[in-house]
């Protein structure tokens, strides 16, 4: 059911931006951001304006071609197992632990 | 009234074997290491770290569509594919999305041509095991595999069968393992498989199956899947959009859970790795280094050595046994030995096991026929008479008496007519007896 | 004594440290008294390294047996969202908060090859989100010339910390003007590079198709200095340049005459009082023999929402490496301005509106590369004003998140195109710190340090020092 004025981002529309980016929020952040993001969409939404139909994207600036590296084992960067899990909160016998995905 | 016909696509993942890993520099062999000490900023996914392309990566992955013949992109590039996981470091994989290397080419099957959608190039994930810690549900995270270069073939939606399925699957990994770009074993992880499954593309639904693997498996799993769908759909049911695996002990699929109707990866254009550009003389230095392929070299044995299919299928199944037929077939033709006599002991005898050298299995071929010694086949018939003959020196031998070998021997030369050559004898009787 | 050596330039320190009349240990200790002093107030740095002394002692041991580097014993802040190894860094972030990296930045790790010390970890708005430094988790840094007032971001501590006399020199990262805002807003010189320039390898990035990376000085020469060591080819950065770096500080001195541009949309609306400050800038150049021209750069007009897209498209995917598992804390420990940003970019590269926004957006990109294009065809450098407005209260425009993003108006150009540009201080507008942006060719450095060493040469606003409060 579609209200009178509807805002550019919709709350649910909020909410499943929020869950696609695993952004944990309560339902008055999500109605807070429903209005800050609809304003932002409102004033962002005039790059329709601009004629781009025969124009290419530029997704880089950097008008390098063709970097590659050459397939060698690189010994300076490789981390031991203590470094590698050196900065987390949950680890057992050389692994790295988290909460099992339910399937 | 609407056609059913059996509409099977695969996607195959095949594990690079680069020395590196995708990104960086870190060992790309995995298995069996240590977890999470083969592990650098780059694939561990650590604030400030910064792809750069493995170059033989991309010129492997431009072999296998060469070999495929599949239309090589000239401005590939890549994407980076969004989701959440534990095993993915970066909370996106960096693979290709629209301008893939390789696009479309084919195998053949004894069915019918196989056509394939592309082939492209992503990193592999880190590995998830499940355990339990006091009481809590866990997963143990070892990201050495994280960043392993990944190829991944999609074939259009074009088998309709189990073994027709089987039989690309196989294929496929003979041409990979004769370009030396992967081990491409199932067991180890190398190859996998993914089937998706349905009676029509129009139907309205498909379902993945995984965990196939093994070949064995892809070919029951497939026609297991089958026959369940069609009794959905005798029903007017349609199955549904799901992913299901292949559960061994049960002999049958598993829903796994349901399969998304497309997950919402927001695909862009990866903005640290700078686009590619290739021309003509790039990809024909790739293309020189394609070895002659199994379909190639099984039809030029046919032709030039008059061997049988049999056989031929055998010696090109492998690219070292084909390369060695061929070394013994050359020295032996300076000798007069005839192409299908090295085949026959290679196939039946498993001699290039023996002699590690072509060279000396020709040798070894030559001196029997010289000295107009019996065949191979001869001698092993022979044996294997004696054997049947002399079953209390059989039980004696078996019972550490190691001296019957001799009285054995014997016996053979005698069936031979003395014409059997003493190493050759001993050999073969050795291996009946230790069978 | 103390007081006089934290007055001095990088140029000046190297001299002093040459002559031996002074020591890279009094140097530190001088610096951090001063912090210990007056950062409590400011909060310019996140973390503080007291280790900094004995390094500055093993510095002046290694000059007496005739060591010879570039910057050996001068002491350094480092922007938190580099990082530093066995250091802690958080991008003033409780998402990272007590996370040690394991590695150096490629440009840290060169500024420390040539004997450089990090007194510090300085404070920026959290992950490059912000142009007013207000987006912290450690305490919003002062503006050192007006307490209560902003510094600008988001290398607001960095900025803060040059301008307060606590180090030589910063590094910054610049995404949409993160090194030349607060440089205006705070009386230093604010580099953003080429991008492609400085290696981008070890700084946690925000937007990795425009973030450059660079640094907060004193003066001219001294960014100079600084840039010919950070930069250059990396091969951890596929994006970073084969071009040759040139030694910038021997090049700064004018040889021909240049076309100056200014771009009409920099200055439509512009607040008078600003603008009457700016063209006294261009006045200088014009009276060096410098040609001024008008030019145009239609799609200025639609270079932030291009911005606001691309970018945050960009951050969106950037941190989603930030799971919690392999290091730091959990998601739900963003502020709102990372959350905004997050989602802003999730959106514009959702299933059915990726094309109306980020496809739009990248295509609208290259229209505005075309049109600075046309420009550089005309003019050598393009000059305006960094800020559309002077420094504002801490919380004045907190308030309205769109219009905090519309100072970065611009600034930002310059990061879509990877054009680099310098801001450089020019007279105060009522009592507050302004700068003066100058925008060169692609690697073209050289020119914009030569056109901005003109300003520094007659304004001097280097020597002006803030009133510090203890």
């Amino acid at each position: 059911m579609k209200k009178l004025k509807d805002k550019t981002i919709s709350f649910r529309e909020v909410k499943h931006t929020a869950d696609l980016a695993r952004l944990p929020l309560k339902k008055h952040e999500i109605k807070k951001f429903e209005s800050q993001l609809s304003n932002i969409f409102d004033y962002v939404g005039q790059i329709d304006e601009m004629k781009t139909e025969k124009t290419l994207k530029t997704s880089q600036v950097s008008e390098a071609k063709n970097i590659f590296r050459e397939d060698k084992i690189d010994a300076t960067r490789i981390f031991s197992q203590e470094e590698a899990l050196g900065n987390a909160k949950r680890k057992m016998n050389g692994f790295f632990v988290v909460k099992a995905i339910l399937e | 009234m609407k056609d059913f016909v059996p509409t099977i696509g695969l996607e195959i993942h095949i594990e690079l074997k680069t020395i590196s890993k995708m990104f960086c520099g870190c060992p790309a062999d995995h298995f069996g290491k240590t977890p999470n000490t083969q592990t650098c900023p780059v694939c561990l996914g650590l604030p400030g770290e910064l792809p750069v392309p493995n170059k033989k990566a991309v010129e492997w992955t431009i072999l296998l569509g060469l070999a495929l013949n599949s239309e090589i992109n000239k401005a590939p590039k890549f994407d980076r594919k969004h989701y959440f996981y534990p095993d993915l470091p970066m909370g996106y994989q960096i693979s290709q999305y629209d301008e893939p290397f390789c696009l479309g080419g084919y195998i053949n099957t004894s069915i019918g041509r196989v056509n394939l959608t592309r082939v492209h190039l992503e990193i592999d994930t880190g590995k998830l095991q499940h355990s339990v810690i006091d009481g809590e549900k866990v997963s143990l995270v070892d990201f050495n595999r994280s960043g392993v270069a990944l190829m991944e073939v999609v074939t259009e939606p074009e088998i309709h069968s189990g073994d027709q399925a089987k039989e690309f699957a196989q294929k496929l990994q003979q041409i990979v393992r004769y370009l030396g770009i992967s081990d491409c074993d199932m067991e180890k992880g190398s190859m996998r498989l993914e089937a998706n499954i349905s009676w029509g593309l129009n139907l309205g639904y498909k379902v993945e199956v995984k965990n196939l693997n093994s070949f064995k498996f892809v070919e029951k799993a497939i026609n297991h899947e089958l026959v369940r769908q069609k009794k959905l759909l005798d029903k007017t049911d349609t199955p549904k959009q799901e992913t299901r695996g292949w559960d061994e002990k049960a002999n049958s699929t598993v829903s796994q859970r349901y399969k998304e109707t497309a997950s919402d990866y927001r695909y862009f254009p990866d903005p640290d790795i700078p686009p590619m550009q290739f021309d003509e003389n790039f990809i024909g230095e790739i293309r020189k280094m394609l070895p002659e392929l199994p379909e190639v070299t099984k039809a030029r044995f046919l032709k030039e050595f008059g061997i049988s299919e049999y056989y031929a299928d055998i010696l090109v199944q492998d690219k070292k046994r084909a390369e060695y037929f061929q070394s013994a077939h050359l020295l032996a033709t300076k000798y007069g030995v005839s192409a299908k006599v090295i085949a026959e002991r290679m196939v039946n005898g498993k001699v290039d096991e023996e002699f590690d050298e072509p060279e000396l299995l020709v040798k070894k071929l030559v001196e029997i026929l010289k000295k107009d010694f019996a065949g191979y086949s001869v001698v092993e018939e022979a044996v294997q008479e004696a054997v049947e003959k002399n079953k209390k020196a059989v039980k004696d031998y078996q019972e550490g008496k190691g001296e019957v070998v001799g009285f054995l021997m014997g016996e053979v030369q005698k069936i031979l007519k003395g014409k059997g050559d003493s190493k050759v004898v001993r050999d073969l009787l050795l291996k009946n007896l230790q069978k | 004594m103390r007081e006089e050596l934290t007055e001095l330039t990088l140029k000046e320190t190297l001299e002093g440290l040459e002559k031996g009349s002074l020591s890279s240990l009094q140097l530190v200790e001088a610096y951090i008294s001063r912090i210990n002093k007056f950062d409590k107030k400011l909060k310019s740095f996140i973390t503080v390294r007291e280790e900094a002394k004995i390094e500055a002692k093993k510095a002046d041991e290694a000059r007496k047996s005739g060591v010879k580097k570039k910057l050996l014993g001068i002491p350094f802040a480092v922007k938190d969202n580099f990082l530093t190894k066995g250091i802690r860094t958080t991008s003033a972030s409780y998402v990272l908060d007590n996370y040690i990296a394991h590695y150096n930045a490629t440009s840290v790790q060169r500024l420390l090859d040539e004997g450089a010390i990090i007194i510090g970890k300085t404070n920026l708005d959290a992950w490059g989100h912000g142009s007013s430094g207000e987006h912290t988790d450690y305490g919003i840094p002062n503006n050192p010339y007006s307490y209560g007032f902003v510094t600008g971001g988001s290398s607001s501590g960095s900025a803060a910390a040059v301008a307060a006399r606590f180090c030589l020199f910063g590094t910054g990262s610049d995404t949409g003007g993160s090194n030349r805002q607060p440089g205006s807003y705070c009386n230093v010189v604010g580099l953003k590079p080429t991008y492609g320039r400085v290696s981008r390898y070890g700084v946690i990035a925000m937007a990795s198709s425009t973030d450059s990376i660079g640094h907060l000085t004193r003066t001219i020469w001294d960014s100079a200095y600084v840039l010919s060591i950070t930069a250059g080819r990396d091969e951890y950065d596929a994006t970073s340049s084969f071009t040759k770096p040139d030694q910038y500080h021997e090049l700064l001195e004018v040889k021909e005459k240049l076309t100056i541009g200014l771009p009409k949309e920099f200055f439509e609306g512009l607040n008078k009082k600003l603008a009457k400050i700016v063209m006294t800038a261009v006045k200088i150049l014009g009276k060096q023999g410098h040609k001024i021209i008008e030019v145009s750069i239609p799609t200025i007009k639609y270079a932030y929402p291009i911005y606001a897209v691309l970018q945050t498209s960009e951050v969106s995917s950037n941190l989603a490496k930030f799971d919690g598992i392999r290091y730091g804390n959990g998601r739900e420990k963003f502020q709102d301005e990372a959350k905004r940003r997050i989602m802003i970019g999730t959106h514009s590269l959702s299933s059915g509106y990726a094309d109306k926004y980020y496809i739009q957006a990248a295509k609208g990109r290259t229209l505005l590369i075309n049109d600075f294009e046309r420009a550089f065809a005309k003019a050598d450098v393009l000059v305006g004003p960094v800020y559309p407005f002077a420094p504002f209260k801490h919380g004045e425009r907190e308030k309205d998140p769109l219009q905090m993003y519309l100072s970065d108006v611009l600034t930002v150009p310059a990061n879509l195109t990877g054009h680099p540009g310098i801001s450089v201080p020019i007279e105060f507008m009522d009592k507050m710190p302004t700068g003066f942006q100058i925008i060169g060719k692609h690697f073209q450095e050289k020119t914009i340090f030569q056109v901005a060493q003109i300003i520094e040469r007659e304004l001097m606003m280097y020597k002006i020092k803030p009133q510090l409060k203890a």
